[in-house]
């Protein structure tokens, strides 16, 4: 329970809680990691088990976690510490829910230098630098950004300019707290980016079909947005017998929907006691798949496939997704028909919406951490926000000068892909099986706006666990052995990545001390509430 | 554009776009009271 005499802030309104909860949801994921993914497995097939693992992981995972924070907001707590603590009266409780503190933050810092390329793709398209690269220039512009060494393009300075205002951006937002900051953020970004996803999928669409060339020799074939569109959906019925396509659809619903983060927990936790969270949840998850499916899917592919053809398209895909985003992209908007301002205002609109993606994602992941200052060490809104901006900007130079040595790769991959099914998987066992079925289910259904089919008690008791223990058993045997032990990461790499696991596992331990002196504070205080510690 | 994929992709798109039509209908329907934030939060 809270320290402090200070009222908790609350959502102004519930269209401003289901936008801000969209925006922790919509991020770069949704449309530059989907339609690589789609690509990748199976094309139109892939829709087969992203939806089953949309109904059986996603949609309980988010009322899970709406149920979670709501709970744990009840005894003033918005941060999965003390949520945890109330759901299971065990000493080892609030510990576990360090997770919830140190998965946000980690993939908070990183996720803000990813986040400022945004920002400063979206200037470099307003001043015309990019306009008349070809794709190795565009390559090395991309390159030089990443490599603090390789200054060919940019000054050294250039990154650290657009990461610290990008922190200044997060940061002095969360500072205004709740309502003033994240909605009102929320309700300006969400429908700019849909807007500007709008406009960029009918400009896309509305491309002529162009000759198709190979290594620059004509195919004879036209090609346009619809075969683009065509090739993406194009169904192989053979994926569907391979179980990594089922696990890429898995982990795609997963990511897509900001699950297991400690995020929307700490956003629940600012809901009354007789808010609605099952049609709130639920219009959330349709939202962002909306976004994903919708426009995140009809953009970048139909465009590249336009500009590049099929065979051009598989090799940026195959590149990654920041290829996608920020090589293919600026070269399909240096030859869209209207000439250098057409250039610009795409250049705007798709990093523009990439920026507020980011940002309405990234303000979230800081809000566990600033409501575990706020409740448990009395801090006041500005002092937590900007005490952790601070942090938060001093290890994300660690990103900008250590990108290349794969410091950021190792946070990605530990904080950002394998623990958040660890988190989830703690928050589901905790609320359906510590809590229980029947007083979960009771405690989802307070102040419910439609009632929730009753296979999904079974689903998310049962399915929901197993599913997720099944892609850490996955994941585990095909991916975190290897990346632990470093195989096929290059020599030269092993210092770096290394290091930054240092870092992780200090973040980690530091977190940790925080919750033990937050708990005995709490003792001394109120000796009856540290009953638990 | 090939029928399969253009019914795996419509199929996908009606799915979602009806999820999320039929949840915001259901919101409109269900209106809640716009809530001031309290007086005294840190905005």
């Amino acid at each position: 329970m809270t320290d402090t005499a200070r009222p908790r802030d609350q959502w102004g309104s519930r269209i401003g809680l289901i936008l801000a909860m969209a925006g922790n949801a919509v991020g770069l994921g949704n449309f530059l990691r989907f339609p690589n993914q789609l690509t990748q497995n199976g094309g139109g097939t892939f829709m087969i088990p992203y939806f089953i693992a949309f109904v059986l992981v996603g949609i309980p995972l988010m009322w899970i976690e709406w149920g979670v924070g709501r709970h744990g907001g009840q005894y003033g707590e918005g941060s999965t510490p003390g949520m945890f603590d109330r759901l299971w009266h065990n000493p080892v409780a609030k510990y576990l829910g360090v997770l919830g503190l140190f998965l946000p933050l980690v993939v908070l810092i990183y996720y803000c230098y990813i986040e400022s390329w945004t920002l400063a793709w979206t200037f470099f398209s307003v001043t015309g630098t990019t306009r008349g690269l070809d794709q190795a220039g565009m390559r090395q512009f991309l390159a030089s950004y990443q490599d603090l060494s390789n200054g060919t393009v940019h000054g050294f300075w250039t990154p650290f300019l657009f990461f610290f205002i990008t922190i200044f951006v997060n940061f002095w937002v969360v500072s205004r707290g709740l309502s003033a900051g994240i909605e009102r953020l929320a309700k300006i970004g969400m429908p700019i980016l849909f807007l500007f996803a709008a406009i960029l999928v009918i400009r896309v669409l509305t491309l002529d079909a162009r000759p198709e060339l190979v290594d620059g020799i004509a195919t004879g074939r036209m090609v346009g947005p619809w075969q683009g569109l065509d090739w993406m959906y194009s169904p192989d019925w053979s994926a569907l017998r391979r179980p990594s396509v089922w696990l890429a659809a898995a982990g795609q619903i997963f990511f897509t929907l900001s699950v297991g983060t400690g995020s929307l927990v700490a956003y629940a936790s600012y809901l009354k006691k007789k808010d609605d969270i099952v049609l709130s949840g639920l219009a959330t998850a349709a939202t962002n798949e909306t976004a994903e499916v919708v426009l995140g899917g009809s953009l970048a592919i139909p465009a590249i496939v336009t500009f590049f053809g099929v065979t051009g398209a598989v090799a940026i895909a195959k590149g990654g997704t920041f290829d996608l985003g920020f090589v293919a992209m600026p070269l399909v908007f240096n030859q869209l028909p209207g000439g250098a301002v057409m250039t610009m205002l795409a250049g705007v609109m798709w990093f523009g919406l990439l920026f507020f993606a980011g940002i309405t994602s990234s303000v979230a992941m800081a809000t566990p951490v600033l409501s575990f200052l706020e409740e448990h060490f009395g801090w006041s809104r500005r002092r937590s926000a900007w005490t952790m901006g601070s942090v938060a900007m001093l290890l994300g130079l660690c990103h900008i000068v250590w990108y290349t040595g794969g410091f950021l790769a190792e946070w990605d991959y530990w904080a950002g892909t394998f623990g958040l099914v660890v988190l989830a998987l703690v928050e589901t066992i905790l609320f359906m099986w510590v809590l229980g079925p029947d007083n979960a289910w009771r405690e989802l259904h307070e102040g419910a706006s439609i009632r929730i089919p009753r296979v999904f008690k079974f689903i998310m008791t049962y399915v929901t666990p197993l599913f997720l223990l099944v892609m850490m058993a996955w994941w585990i045997k095909q991916e975190a052995l290897p990346t632990l032990f470093y195989h096929g990461v290059p020599e030269s790499q092993h210092a770096t990545r290394t290091a930054s696991r240092l870092v992780m596992i200090g973040i980690l331990v530091l977190q940790l001390f925080l919750i033990r002196a937050a708990w005995r504070r709490k003792t001394l205080r109120t000796p009856t509430a540290g009953a638990n510690t | 554009m090939s029928l399969g994929s253009l019914l795996f992709m419509l199929t996908a798109w009606i799915c979602v776009l009806g999820l999320t039509v039929w949840c915001f209908g259901k919101l409109m329907q269900t209106p809640q009271e716009e809530k001031l934030p309290p007086p005294g939060t840190s905005l």
